[in-house]
């Protein structure tokens, strides 16, 4: 046998393990094992225009579900992706950042869009129909319900409160609980840029 | 007494009739918005590192702050006021799992000595549909109630989201 063939070998081995790192295990976050497939779903914008979710390749996609009357958990994880976005540089333009109001009976496409460009222009605010709203969280696994609140239009809205990562191939492989620390998904992030 | 550093927020303290305040000590740190009686020789509450989210008018926001009784006394936080929302209150936030949610806080208890620190994810108060925009680097004014009558009136300064 040819004497080159343990480094060919060693270079498939190392070949196979950058492709396996892309997707699988050491993140920072929690891992989704295996990585699950989410559609993409179409909001239409106040000037009536059409965002599409769709999975795109070499641009991963953030999700953070929440509502703009939400003073205290909601604008942590958009701040921190403020910092994540100004440590990643100029390849955070492939990042799709996405703010998806869990209460669009309040939360118009206008206000919601107006939420998310208070942190940084290039996020985007989504305020579905009632349907849309109820399948992309089905699709996340996010669960919200109404609480409390003296008059109907003053409710609170408990919510789930992580930030979900999804790669290119539109598939959920990590997520990061409230509190986790914006550096965990910066460092994530980087695997896919 | 705790001094008071630059990073403290303008604080004031009044009894139902008449404004009492720190002492003479604290009058050049604290500046105009603070007067001095003899009769109020500390604050019965140190704050420090109150700030407020930045929001749009007609908004929700969230007020942060530490707090440390400086009383030999529990003191009892009963009311929040603020005319920069139509409802002030104070909530705290739970996270169970992912689920986060928030519950009103009726009153807050310091054990003599005891400090809360008041920060995203937990203990806040909400401003709940705001008079006006609140722009980093402006101040929203907030007025403590504690049960024995006394008030702790501070501004907080709005910080960017």
């Amino acid at each position: 046998m040819s004497s080159a063939f343990p480094r060919i070998a060693l270079a498939v081995v190392s070949m196979l393990t950058l492709a396996a790192c892309e997707t699988k295990g050491g993140f920072h976050g929690i891992e989704f094992d295996p990585p699950k497939q989410v559609p993409g779903f179409q909001f239409t914008r106040a000037d009536r225009s059409i965002v599409r979710t769709d999975a795109e390749a070499g641009r991963p996609q953030l999700y953070f579900f929440g509502y703009t009357h939400c003073p205290d958990v909601c604008p942590t994880p958009l701040a921190d992706w403020k910092r994540v976005k100004q440590a990643i540089g100029d390849k955070a333009s492939r990042v799709r950042f996405y703010f998806v109001t869990v209460d669009p009976e309040r939360d118009t496409p206008a206000i919601a869009e107006r939420y998310a460009t208070q942190f940084d222009a290039a996020f985007v605010g989504l305020s579905g129909d009632s349907l849309t709203t109820r399948r992309i969280q089905d699709a996340f696994g996010v669960t919200s319900y109404h609480e409390g609140g003296t008059e109907p239009s003053a409710y609170f809205v408990s919510h789930s409160s992580q930030v979900f990562l999804v790669d290119g191939k539109g598939r959920i492989v990590a997520q990061y609980p409230f509190g986790i620390g914006w550096e965990a998904l910066r460092d994530d992030l980087k695997r896919f840029l | 007494m705790t001094p008071l550093s630059h990073r403290d927020a303008n604080v004031r303290v009044s009894s139902r009739h008449a404004l009492l305040a720190f002492g003479a000590a604290l009058t050049g740190m604290l500046g105009s918005a603070c007067s001095t009686s003899p009769s109020a020789p500390h604050a019965p509450l140190h704050i420090s590192e109150a700030w407020a989210r930045q929001a749009d008018s007609g908004a929700t926001s969230g007020i942060y702050l530490t707090m440390t009784n400086m009383d030999s006394t529990t003191i009892r936080v009963v009311g929040f006021e603020s005319t920069a929302a139509r409802a002030t209150q104070a909530h705290e936030t739970m996270i169970r799992g992912d689920m986060s949610r928030m519950d009103m806080r009726a009153e807050v208890e310091l054990a003599p000595g005891a400090t809360i620190t008041m920060k995203p994810g937990g203990l806040h108060v909400m401003l709940i549909d705001t008079t006006r925009r609140l722009v980093a680097g402006d101040t929203v004014p907030l007025t403590m109630r504690l049960a024995d009558g006394r008030a702790i009136v501070l501004s907080a300064l709005v910080r960017a989201p």
